[in-house]
Protein backbone atom coordinates (compact mmCIF):
# COMPACT_ATOMS: atom_id res chain seq x y z
CA UNK A 1 0.00 0.00 0.00
CA UNK A 2 2.65 2.54 1.26
CA UNK A 3 4.85 1.51 -2.39
CA UNK A 4 1.56 2.16 -4.09
CA UNK A 5 1.30 5.47 -2.77
CA UNK A 6 4.61 6.56 -3.32
CA UNK A 7 3.87 5.56 -7.03
CA UNK A 8 0.87 7.58 -7.57
CA UNK A 9 2.66 9.96 -5.94
CA UNK A 10 6.07 10.31 -8.77
CA UNK A 11 3.24 10.10 -11.52
CA UNK A 12 1.70 13.10 -10.30
CA UNK A 13 4.53 14.73 -9.87
CA UNK A 14 6.18 13.81 -13.17
CA UNK A 15 2.55 14.45 -15.03
CA UNK A 16 3.31 18.25 -13.16
CA UNK A 17 6.84 18.63 -13.98
CA UNK A 18 5.60 18.03 -17.62
CA UNK A 19 3.01 21.03 -17.88
CA UNK A 20 5.36 23.54 -15.97
CA UNK A 21 8.80 22.02 -15.55
CA UNK A 22 12.13 23.99 -14.11
CA UNK A 23 13.77 25.89 -16.37
CA UNK A 24 17.10 27.91 -16.47
CA UNK A 25 18.05 31.29 -17.06
CA UNK A 26 21.11 32.46 -17.93
CA UNK A 27 23.08 35.85 -18.55
CA UNK A 28 26.48 36.96 -19.42
CA UNK A 29 28.63 40.13 -18.14
CA UNK A 30 29.41 40.58 -21.94
CA UNK A 31 27.72 39.76 -25.43
CA UNK A 32 31.39 41.26 -27.32
CA UNK A 33 34.40 40.25 -27.01
CA UNK A 34 36.92 42.62 -29.09
CA UNK A 35 40.16 41.86 -29.80
CA UNK A 36 42.20 44.84 -30.31
CA UNK A 37 45.94 45.78 -29.97
CA UNK A 38 46.36 45.01 -26.67
CA UNK A 39 44.35 41.92 -26.42
CA UNK A 40 45.55 39.87 -23.38
CA UNK A 41 42.37 37.61 -23.33
CA UNK A 42 39.13 37.94 -21.60
CA UNK A 43 37.31 36.40 -18.31
CA UNK A 44 33.30 36.33 -19.08
CA UNK A 45 30.93 35.63 -16.07
CA UNK A 46 28.22 33.20 -17.24
CA UNK A 47 25.21 33.63 -14.30
CA UNK A 48 21.58 32.95 -13.96
CA UNK A 49 19.05 31.66 -11.69
CA UNK A 50 16.81 28.07 -11.73
CA UNK A 51 13.25 29.34 -12.11
CA UNK A 52 10.94 26.79 -10.32
CA UNK A 53 8.05 25.11 -12.34
CA UNK A 54 4.38 24.05 -10.72
CA UNK A 55 5.96 20.94 -9.05
CA UNK A 56 5.76 20.73 -5.63
CA UNK A 57 8.46 18.41 -5.23
CA UNK A 58 12.12 20.46 -4.75
CA UNK A 59 14.65 18.47 -7.80
CA UNK A 60 17.97 18.26 -7.06
CA UNK A 61 19.25 20.64 -9.41
CA UNK A 62 22.90 20.81 -11.61
CA UNK A 63 23.84 22.87 -14.04
CA UNK A 64 26.45 22.33 -16.96
CA UNK A 65 27.59 24.90 -18.69
CA UNK A 66 29.38 24.74 -22.03
CA UNK A 67 31.47 27.70 -24.34
CA UNK A 68 31.88 26.58 -27.94
CA UNK A 69 34.25 28.86 -30.24
CA UNK A 70 33.61 28.80 -33.91
CA UNK A 71 34.06 25.89 -35.67
CA UNK A 72 36.71 24.89 -38.24
CA UNK A 73 38.24 21.95 -39.92
CA UNK A 74 41.27 20.85 -38.81
CA UNK A 75 43.65 18.20 -40.05
CA UNK A 76 45.81 16.42 -37.36
CA UNK A 77 49.11 14.24 -38.57
CA UNK A 78 51.44 12.09 -37.04
CA UNK A 79 55.34 12.01 -36.56
CA UNK A 80 56.93 9.31 -38.36
CA UNK A 81 60.77 8.84 -38.55
CA UNK A 82 61.48 8.72 -42.00
CA UNK A 83 65.14 8.47 -43.11
CA UNK A 84 65.99 9.52 -38.95
CA UNK A 85 64.28 12.49 -39.16
CA UNK A 86 60.78 13.69 -37.90
CA UNK A 87 58.31 14.45 -40.72
CA UNK A 88 54.65 14.95 -40.58
CA UNK A 89 52.90 12.61 -41.69
CA UNK A 90 48.79 10.07 -41.77
CA UNK A 91 46.73 13.28 -41.79
CA UNK A 92 43.56 12.90 -40.36
CA UNK A 93 40.85 15.54 -41.26
CA UNK A 94 38.15 15.91 -38.55
CA UNK A 95 35.51 18.93 -39.55
CA UNK A 96 33.20 21.16 -37.28
CA UNK A 97 35.52 20.98 -34.70
CA UNK A 98 34.94 24.21 -32.13
CA UNK A 99 38.30 26.17 -32.03
CA UNK A 100 37.48 26.53 -28.24
CA UNK A 101 35.49 24.72 -25.83
CA UNK A 102 35.23 25.13 -22.03
CA UNK A 103 32.98 23.32 -19.82
CA UNK A 104 32.07 23.71 -16.41
CA UNK A 105 29.72 22.19 -13.85
CA UNK A 106 28.20 22.19 -10.44
CA UNK A 107 29.24 18.76 -9.45
CA UNK A 108 31.52 16.00 -11.64
CA UNK A 109 29.85 15.53 -14.81
CA UNK A 110 29.91 12.14 -14.40
CA UNK A 111 28.20 11.80 -11.12
CA UNK A 112 25.79 13.94 -12.44
CA UNK A 113 24.77 12.98 -15.82
CA UNK A 114 24.49 9.52 -17.12
CA UNK A 115 27.10 8.63 -19.67
CA UNK A 116 24.36 7.41 -22.69
CA UNK A 117 22.68 11.16 -21.92
CA UNK A 118 26.14 12.62 -22.05
CA UNK A 119 26.31 10.62 -25.54
CA UNK A 120 22.76 11.74 -26.15
CA UNK A 121 22.53 15.59 -24.91
CA UNK A 122 26.45 16.01 -27.18
CA UNK A 123 27.35 17.18 -23.29
CA UNK A 124 31.21 17.13 -22.49
CA UNK A 125 34.24 14.87 -23.98
CA UNK A 126 32.44 12.32 -25.10
CA UNK A 127 30.89 14.61 -28.41
CA UNK A 128 34.25 14.86 -29.53
CA UNK A 129 34.40 10.95 -30.46
CA UNK A 130 30.99 11.07 -31.36
CA UNK A 131 30.72 9.91 -35.45
CA UNK A 132 30.07 6.89 -37.17
CA UNK A 133 33.86 6.53 -37.68
CA UNK A 134 35.32 4.41 -35.10
CA UNK A 135 38.31 3.70 -36.86
CA UNK A 136 41.04 3.64 -34.49
CA UNK A 137 43.04 6.13 -35.99
CA UNK A 138 40.82 8.45 -36.18
CA UNK A 139 39.64 7.89 -32.28
CA UNK A 140 43.57 8.15 -31.49
CA UNK A 141 43.60 11.81 -33.64
CA UNK A 142 40.50 12.77 -31.81
CA UNK A 143 42.04 11.87 -28.44
CA UNK A 144 45.86 13.97 -29.76
CA UNK A 145 43.38 17.11 -30.47
CA UNK A 146 41.88 17.14 -27.30
CA UNK A 147 45.44 16.59 -25.09
CA UNK A 148 46.67 19.82 -27.74
CA UNK A 149 44.00 21.77 -27.28
CA UNK A 150 43.86 21.36 -23.37
CA UNK A 151 47.46 21.44 -23.30
CA UNK A 152 47.58 25.09 -25.56
CA UNK A 153 44.44 26.23 -23.13
CA UNK A 154 42.07 26.41 -25.74
CA UNK A 155 39.96 23.50 -24.06
CA UNK A 156 39.12 22.87 -20.49
CA UNK A 157 37.29 20.51 -18.80
CA UNK A 158 35.41 21.32 -15.33
CA UNK A 159 37.66 23.84 -13.91
CA UNK A 160 36.78 26.51 -12.39
CA UNK A 161 33.49 24.95 -11.16
CA UNK A 162 30.21 26.90 -11.14
CA UNK A 163 29.39 28.26 -8.01
CA UNK A 164 26.28 27.81 -6.77
CA UNK A 165 23.95 30.35 -4.35
CA UNK A 166 20.94 30.26 -2.26
CA UNK A 167 20.12 26.89 -3.95
CA UNK A 168 18.98 28.80 -7.13
CA UNK A 169 21.61 30.97 -8.05
CA UNK A 170 24.74 30.09 -10.21
CA UNK A 171 27.75 31.78 -11.73
CA UNK A 172 31.12 30.62 -13.24
CA UNK A 173 33.66 32.78 -14.58
CA UNK A 174 35.42 31.53 -18.15
CA UNK A 175 38.93 32.43 -19.66
CA UNK A 176 39.31 33.39 -23.20
CA UNK A 177 42.78 32.86 -24.42
CA UNK A 178 44.96 35.88 -25.62
CA UNK A 179 45.36 33.94 -28.85
CA UNK A 180 42.07 33.90 -30.23
CA UNK A 181 40.10 32.83 -32.99
CA UNK A 182 37.11 35.52 -34.32
CA UNK A 183 33.60 34.38 -34.66
CA UNK A 184 30.75 33.75 -32.22
CA UNK A 185 30.68 31.75 -29.08
CA UNK A 186 28.25 29.78 -28.27
CA UNK A 187 27.57 28.97 -24.57
CA UNK A 188 25.36 26.68 -23.12
CA UNK A 189 23.77 26.80 -19.58
CA UNK A 190 21.78 23.27 -19.30
CA UNK A 191 19.94 22.17 -16.35
CA UNK A 192 20.48 19.05 -14.79
CA UNK A 193 17.66 16.89 -12.87
CA UNK A 194 17.75 13.31 -12.05
CA UNK A 195 20.46 12.69 -14.21
CA UNK A 196 18.84 13.73 -17.08
CA UNK A 197 19.00 17.46 -19.01
CA UNK A 198 15.94 18.41 -18.57
CA UNK A 199 16.29 22.39 -19.93
CA UNK A 200 18.94 24.08 -21.79
CA UNK A 201 20.01 27.90 -22.51
CA UNK A 202 21.63 29.25 -25.06
CA UNK A 203 23.49 32.29 -26.20
CA UNK A 204 26.38 33.81 -28.24
CA UNK A 205 29.24 35.89 -27.12
CA UNK A 206 30.08 37.86 -30.25
CA UNK A 207 34.37 37.98 -30.24
CA UNK A 208 35.57 40.39 -32.94
CA UNK A 209 38.71 42.64 -33.95
CA UNK A 210 38.39 45.95 -33.83
CA UNK A 211 40.37 48.95 -35.23
CA UNK A 212 43.84 48.15 -36.52
CA UNK A 213 43.54 44.49 -35.86
CA UNK A 214 40.31 44.66 -37.79
CA UNK A 215 41.30 46.49 -40.80
CA UNK A 216 44.85 44.60 -41.54
CA UNK A 217 43.06 41.29 -40.74
CA UNK A 218 39.73 42.00 -43.63
CA UNK A 219 42.64 44.20 -45.78
CA UNK A 220 45.05 41.16 -45.40
CA UNK A 221 42.08 38.63 -46.59
CA UNK A 222 39.99 40.94 -49.12
CA UNK A 223 42.30 43.22 -50.88
CA UNK A 224 45.65 40.74 -50.49
CA UNK A 225 47.40 42.26 -53.95
CA UNK A 226 46.92 46.13 -51.88
CA UNK A 227 47.62 44.61 -48.65
CA UNK A 228 50.82 43.25 -49.65
CA UNK A 229 51.90 46.03 -51.80
CA UNK A 230 51.00 48.23 -48.12
CA UNK A 231 53.32 46.19 -46.74
CA UNK A 232 56.54 46.99 -49.05
CA UNK A 233 55.72 50.51 -49.53
CA UNK A 234 55.24 50.54 -45.53
CA UNK A 235 58.64 48.43 -44.97
CA UNK A 236 60.59 51.27 -48.05
CA UNK A 237 59.49 54.14 -45.97
CA UNK A 238 60.40 52.62 -42.62
CA UNK A 239 64.16 51.76 -44.24
CA UNK A 240 64.19 55.59 -45.73
CA UNK A 241 63.12 56.76 -42.40
CA UNK A 242 65.55 54.88 -40.77
CA UNK A 243 68.60 55.80 -42.79
CA UNK A 244 67.57 59.92 -42.89
CA UNK A 245 67.27 59.89 -39.33
CA UNK A 246 70.81 58.23 -38.58
CA UNK A 247 72.53 60.57 -40.83
CA UNK A 248 71.29 63.43 -39.78
CA UNK A 249 73.22 62.13 -35.91
CA UNK A 250 76.19 61.22 -37.17
CA UNK B 1 53.06 45.29 -22.67
CA UNK B 2 51.69 42.56 -24.59
CA UNK B 3 50.33 43.29 -28.75
CA UNK B 4 48.00 40.95 -30.75
CA UNK B 5 49.27 40.33 -33.88
CA UNK B 6 46.28 40.34 -36.13
CA UNK B 7 47.78 37.77 -38.97
CA UNK B 8 49.58 35.64 -36.90
CA UNK B 9 46.40 35.22 -34.63
CA UNK B 10 48.94 35.05 -31.45
CA UNK B 11 49.50 37.18 -28.91
CA UNK B 12 53.20 38.73 -27.88
CA UNK B 13 55.22 41.12 -25.97
CA UNK B 14 56.10 44.13 -27.57
CA UNK B 15 59.14 44.34 -26.17
CA UNK B 16 60.83 40.75 -26.79
CA UNK B 17 59.39 41.60 -30.22
CA UNK B 18 61.58 44.92 -30.68
CA UNK B 19 64.27 43.49 -28.85
CA UNK B 20 64.61 40.48 -31.14
CA UNK B 21 64.80 42.85 -34.12
CA UNK B 22 67.39 45.24 -32.11
CA UNK B 23 69.25 42.04 -31.39
CA UNK B 24 69.01 40.89 -34.82
CA UNK B 25 69.91 44.03 -36.02
CA UNK B 26 73.16 44.74 -33.99
CA UNK B 27 74.39 41.48 -35.35
CA UNK B 28 73.62 42.24 -38.94
CA UNK B 29 75.02 45.95 -38.37
CA UNK B 30 78.49 44.17 -37.00
CA UNK B 31 78.34 41.54 -39.75
CA UNK B 32 76.96 43.33 -42.91
CA UNK B 33 74.71 40.60 -42.81
CA UNK B 34 70.74 40.49 -43.73
CA UNK B 35 69.91 38.84 -40.19
CA UNK B 36 66.95 36.78 -42.29
CA UNK B 37 68.66 33.57 -42.03
CA UNK B 38 68.53 34.05 -37.81
CA UNK B 39 65.38 36.22 -37.20
CA UNK B 40 63.36 33.42 -39.12
CA UNK B 41 64.34 30.74 -36.81
CA UNK B 42 64.57 32.73 -33.84
CA UNK B 43 60.56 33.93 -34.86
CA UNK B 44 59.83 29.77 -34.97
CA UNK B 45 60.76 29.16 -31.61
CA UNK B 46 58.86 32.15 -29.73
CA UNK B 47 55.91 30.69 -31.47
CA UNK B 48 55.17 32.40 -34.39
CA UNK B 49 53.70 29.58 -37.37
CA UNK B 50 56.23 29.18 -39.45
CA UNK B 51 53.87 30.69 -42.41
CA UNK B 52 53.56 33.61 -41.21
CA UNK B 53 57.56 33.75 -40.21
CA UNK B 54 58.64 33.21 -43.75
CA UNK B 55 56.48 35.64 -45.20
CA UNK B 56 56.74 38.43 -42.77
CA UNK B 57 60.66 38.47 -42.47
CA UNK B 58 60.76 39.00 -46.60
CA UNK B 59 58.42 42.26 -45.45
CA UNK B 60 61.31 43.38 -43.22
CA UNK B 61 64.61 42.48 -45.33
CA UNK B 62 62.76 44.68 -47.88
CA UNK B 63 63.10 47.40 -45.19
CA UNK B 64 66.58 46.64 -43.69
CA UNK B 65 68.20 45.91 -47.57
CA UNK B 66 66.50 49.36 -48.38
CA UNK B 67 68.37 51.10 -45.67
CA UNK B 68 71.20 49.77 -46.66
CA UNK B 69 71.45 50.17 -50.45
CA UNK B 70 70.69 53.91 -50.14
CA UNK B 71 74.09 54.25 -48.70
CA UNK B 72 75.86 52.15 -51.62
CA UNK B 73 73.89 54.22 -53.87
CA UNK B 74 75.61 57.40 -52.80
CA UNK B 75 78.98 55.54 -52.79
CA UNK B 76 78.17 54.69 -56.70
CA UNK B 77 78.52 51.45 -55.41
CA UNK B 78 75.77 49.92 -57.66
CA UNK B 79 76.63 47.72 -60.68
CA UNK B 80 72.85 47.94 -62.00
CA UNK B 81 73.21 45.77 -65.15
CA UNK B 82 74.26 43.42 -62.95
CA UNK B 83 71.86 43.53 -60.42
CA UNK B 84 68.74 43.48 -63.03
CA UNK B 85 70.22 40.02 -64.42
CA UNK B 86 70.57 38.85 -60.56
CA UNK B 87 66.82 39.90 -60.35
CA UNK B 88 65.27 38.24 -63.68
CA UNK B 89 66.37 35.33 -61.96
CA UNK B 90 65.55 36.15 -58.34
CA UNK B 91 61.79 36.87 -59.98
CA UNK B 92 61.84 33.81 -61.43
CA UNK B 93 63.09 32.13 -58.20
CA UNK B 94 60.56 33.98 -56.00
CA UNK B 95 57.79 32.85 -58.03
CA UNK B 96 58.87 28.95 -58.10
CA UNK B 97 59.35 29.21 -54.19
CA UNK B 98 55.95 30.49 -53.30
CA UNK B 99 54.23 28.22 -55.34
CA UNK B 100 56.65 25.23 -53.77
CA UNK B 101 55.73 26.93 -50.16
CA UNK B 102 51.56 26.80 -51.12
CA UNK B 103 52.07 23.21 -52.03
CA UNK B 104 53.77 22.39 -48.60
CA UNK B 105 51.62 24.68 -46.87
CA UNK B 106 48.45 22.79 -48.28
CA UNK B 107 49.62 19.12 -47.28
CA UNK B 108 51.28 20.18 -43.73
CA UNK B 109 55.08 20.07 -44.86
CA UNK B 110 56.39 23.30 -44.67
CA UNK B 111 57.67 23.68 -41.26
CA UNK B 112 59.40 20.87 -42.27
CA UNK B 113 60.87 21.89 -45.74
CA UNK B 114 61.78 25.21 -43.80
CA UNK B 115 63.69 23.72 -41.10
CA UNK B 116 65.43 21.36 -43.26
CA UNK B 117 66.68 24.14 -45.33
CA UNK B 118 67.90 25.91 -42.52
CA UNK B 119 69.80 22.97 -41.05
CA UNK B 120 71.37 22.89 -44.63
CA UNK B 121 72.70 26.40 -45.40
CA UNK B 122 73.22 26.99 -41.75
CA UNK B 123 75.42 24.39 -41.30
CA UNK B 124 77.36 24.52 -44.54
CA UNK B 125 77.67 28.40 -44.20
CA UNK B 126 78.11 28.34 -40.56
CA UNK B 127 80.77 25.82 -40.80
CA UNK B 128 82.95 27.37 -43.98
CA UNK B 129 82.89 31.14 -42.03
CA UNK B 130 83.94 29.64 -38.85
CA UNK B 131 86.87 27.18 -40.58
CA UNK B 132 87.78 30.32 -42.99
CA UNK B 133 88.39 32.52 -40.51
CA UNK B 134 90.23 29.91 -38.08
CA UNK B 135 92.79 29.86 -40.99
CA UNK B 136 92.40 33.69 -41.72
CA UNK B 137 93.74 34.05 -37.75
CA UNK B 138 96.49 31.22 -38.02
CA UNK B 139 97.84 32.66 -41.44
CA UNK B 140 97.80 36.26 -40.34
CA UNK B 141 100.27 34.81 -37.55
CA UNK B 142 102.35 33.11 -40.09
CA UNK B 143 102.65 36.24 -42.09
CA UNK B 144 101.32 34.67 -46.03
CA UNK B 145 99.56 36.17 -48.05
CA UNK B 146 95.91 35.09 -49.35
CA UNK B 147 95.89 33.49 -52.75
CA UNK B 148 94.44 35.20 -55.67
CA UNK B 149 91.85 34.34 -57.31
CA UNK B 150 91.78 32.39 -60.60
CA UNK B 151 90.58 34.89 -63.19
CA UNK B 152 89.58 32.86 -65.88
CA UNK B 153 87.21 29.83 -65.34
CA UNK B 154 84.70 27.62 -67.21
CA UNK B 155 82.05 30.43 -66.02
CA UNK B 156 83.95 32.52 -68.88
CA UNK B 157 83.61 29.81 -71.65
CA UNK B 158 79.79 30.11 -71.28
CA UNK B 159 77.61 31.89 -74.36
CA UNK B 160 75.79 35.03 -73.94
CA UNK B 161 78.22 37.20 -72.90
CA UNK B 162 77.63 40.89 -71.93
CA UNK B 163 79.71 43.42 -70.86
CA UNK B 164 79.38 44.79 -66.90
CA UNK B 165 81.33 48.09 -66.71
CA UNK B 166 80.46 49.12 -63.25
CA UNK B 167 82.13 45.43 -62.57
CA UNK B 168 84.42 45.89 -65.07
CA UNK B 169 83.73 42.57 -66.49
CA UNK B 170 82.94 41.12 -69.91
CA UNK B 171 81.25 37.36 -68.93
CA UNK B 172 78.16 35.26 -69.56
CA UNK B 173 74.56 36.54 -68.43
CA UNK B 174 73.97 32.72 -67.19
CA UNK B 175 75.52 32.28 -64.08
CA UNK B 176 74.12 35.54 -62.43
CA UNK B 177 71.11 34.51 -63.67
CA UNK B 178 70.81 31.26 -62.48
CA UNK B 179 72.50 32.89 -59.04
CA UNK B 180 69.58 35.13 -58.91
CA UNK B 181 67.09 31.98 -59.31
CA UNK B 182 68.15 30.14 -56.36
CA UNK B 183 68.32 33.23 -54.05
CA UNK B 184 64.53 34.12 -55.24
CA UNK B 185 64.10 30.17 -54.12
CA UNK B 186 65.83 30.25 -50.41
CA UNK B 187 64.25 34.27 -50.10
CA UNK B 188 60.56 32.73 -50.68
CA UNK B 189 61.27 29.41 -48.88
CA UNK B 190 63.16 30.13 -45.88
CA UNK B 191 62.73 34.09 -45.42
CA UNK B 192 66.18 35.06 -45.83
CA UNK B 193 67.50 38.04 -48.43
CA UNK B 194 69.74 35.41 -49.80
CA UNK B 195 73.04 38.03 -48.99
CA UNK B 196 74.84 35.26 -47.45
CA UNK B 197 74.65 32.42 -50.51
CA UNK B 198 74.96 35.80 -53.31
CA UNK B 199 77.82 37.38 -52.15
CA UNK B 200 80.18 34.36 -51.95
CA UNK B 201 78.95 33.50 -55.48
CA UNK B 202 79.58 36.87 -56.61
CA UNK B 203 83.03 37.13 -55.36
CA UNK B 204 83.77 33.63 -56.18
CA UNK B 205 81.55 32.58 -59.36
CA UNK B 206 80.98 35.76 -61.04
CA UNK B 207 84.26 37.44 -60.08
CA UNK B 208 82.80 40.83 -58.85
CA UNK B 209 85.17 43.10 -57.62
CA UNK B 210 84.23 43.40 -53.81
CA UNK B 211 83.43 47.15 -53.42
CA UNK B 212 80.36 46.52 -55.61
CA UNK B 213 79.21 43.36 -54.29
CA UNK B 214 77.39 44.59 -51.19
CA UNK B 215 75.57 47.20 -52.73
CA UNK B 216 74.17 45.08 -56.11
CA UNK B 217 73.34 42.23 -53.22
CA UNK B 218 71.15 44.62 -51.44
CA UNK B 219 70.10 46.23 -54.62
CA UNK B 220 68.53 42.62 -55.45
CA UNK B 221 67.42 41.57 -52.80
CA UNK B 222 65.25 44.71 -52.41
CA UNK B 223 63.28 44.26 -55.25
CA UNK B 224 62.98 40.10 -54.81
CA UNK B 225 61.84 40.33 -51.29
CA UNK B 226 59.50 42.88 -52.22
CA UNK B 227 57.99 41.03 -54.81
CA UNK B 228 58.16 37.93 -52.87
CA UNK B 229 56.53 39.22 -49.80
CA UNK B 230 53.76 40.48 -52.05
CA UNK B 231 53.52 37.13 -53.35
CA UNK B 232 53.02 35.68 -50.06
CA UNK B 233 50.04 38.57 -49.28
CA UNK B 234 48.28 37.02 -52.12
CA UNK B 235 48.78 33.31 -52.14
CA UNK B 236 49.06 32.23 -48.79
CA UNK B 237 47.81 35.55 -46.37
CA UNK B 238 50.58 35.05 -43.97
CA UNK B 239 52.38 38.58 -44.07
CA UNK B 240 51.51 40.00 -41.01
CA UNK B 241 52.39 44.11 -40.75
CA UNK B 242 51.65 44.31 -37.51
CA UNK B 243 54.65 42.13 -36.48
CA UNK B 244 56.99 43.27 -39.75
CA UNK B 245 56.87 46.78 -38.40
CA UNK B 246 58.04 45.85 -34.70
CA UNK B 247 60.83 44.59 -36.44
CA UNK B 248 61.69 46.79 -38.52
CA UNK B 249 61.31 49.04 -35.94
CA UNK B 250 64.06 46.97 -33.33
CA UNK B 251 66.16 45.94 -36.65
CA UNK B 252 67.23 49.94 -37.86
CA UNK B 253 68.05 50.76 -34.28
CA UNK B 254 69.90 47.35 -33.53
CA UNK B 255 71.86 47.94 -37.29
CA UNK B 256 73.40 51.45 -36.37
CA UNK B 257 74.16 50.18 -32.50
CA UNK B 258 76.17 46.82 -34.17
CA UNK B 259 77.83 49.10 -37.08
CA UNK B 260 79.43 51.08 -34.54
CA UNK B 261 80.45 47.83 -32.57
CA UNK B 262 81.65 46.25 -35.38
CA UNK B 263 84.46 48.92 -35.99
CA UNK B 264 85.78 48.26 -32.88
CA UNK B 265 85.88 44.34 -32.97
CA UNK B 266 88.47 42.82 -35.73
CA UNK B 267 87.01 40.95 -38.76
CA UNK B 268 87.53 37.50 -38.15
CA UNK B 269 86.95 37.55 -34.41
CA UNK B 270 83.33 38.71 -35.74
CA UNK B 271 83.52 36.09 -38.12
CA UNK B 272 84.45 32.83 -36.26
CA UNK B 273 82.01 34.71 -33.56
CA UNK B 274 79.00 34.92 -36.18
CA UNK B 275 79.64 31.53 -37.46
CA UNK B 276 79.06 30.47 -33.41
CA UNK B 277 75.49 31.65 -33.21
CA UNK B 278 75.16 30.68 -36.69
CA UNK B 279 76.14 27.28 -35.74
CA UNK B 280 73.84 27.08 -32.69
CA UNK B 281 70.78 28.09 -34.14
CA UNK B 282 71.23 25.16 -37.10
CA UNK B 283 71.99 22.80 -33.96
CA UNK B 284 68.42 23.79 -31.94
CA UNK B 285 66.74 23.32 -35.26
CA UNK B 286 68.28 19.78 -35.96
CA UNK B 287 67.50 18.53 -32.77
CA UNK B 288 63.89 19.59 -33.57
CA UNK B 289 64.27 17.11 -36.59
CA UNK B 290 66.25 14.33 -35.27
CA UNK B 291 65.27 14.10 -30.96
CA UNK B 292 62.21 11.74 -30.50
CA UNK B 293 59.19 14.45 -30.19
CA UNK B 294 56.96 15.23 -26.90
CA UNK B 295 54.11 14.69 -28.65
CA UNK B 296 53.66 13.28 -32.00
CA UNK B 297 50.37 14.90 -33.04
CA UNK B 298 50.41 17.85 -34.61
CA UNK B 299 47.35 20.15 -35.51
CA UNK B 300 46.69 22.59 -38.61
CA UNK B 301 43.33 24.52 -39.01
CA UNK B 302 42.78 24.26 -42.99
CA UNK B 303 43.19 26.76 -45.41
CA UNK B 304 39.63 28.43 -45.99
CA UNK B 305 39.11 28.47 -49.61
Amino acid sequence: MKSFLTLLFLLTASVETVQAKDTVIGGLSTRNVSINTTFTGSDILIFGTIKRGDSEEIVLSDIIIEVFGPKTNITVRRKKKIFGIWVNSDPIKINNSPSFYSIVSTNKIDDILKKSEQLKSKIGRTQFFESKNSDSNYIEAITAKLRIKNKDGYYSFNNPPVKVKETSLFSASISLPANLTEGDYKTKIHLIQKGEVTNTSIDTIRVRKVGLERWLYKTAHNSPLFYGIFSVLLALFSGWGASTIFRRFQ
Amino acid sequence: MQVYLPIAEVSVNIFLIIGLGALVGILSGMFGVGGGFLMTPLLFFIGIPPAVAVATEANQIVASSFSGALAHFKRRAVDLKMGLILLLGGLLGASVGVYIFKILKEIGQVELLVTLCYVVFLGIIGSLMFFESLSAITKRNSQTKPSKIKRHTWVHRLPLKMRFRTSNLYISAIPPFFIGVLVGILAAVMGVGGGFIMVPAMIYIIGMPTKVVIGTSLFQIIFVTAFTTIMHATQNYTVDAMLAILLILGGVVGAQVGVRLGVKLRAEQLRILLSIIVLSVCFKLALDLLLTPNEYFSIMVDVKK
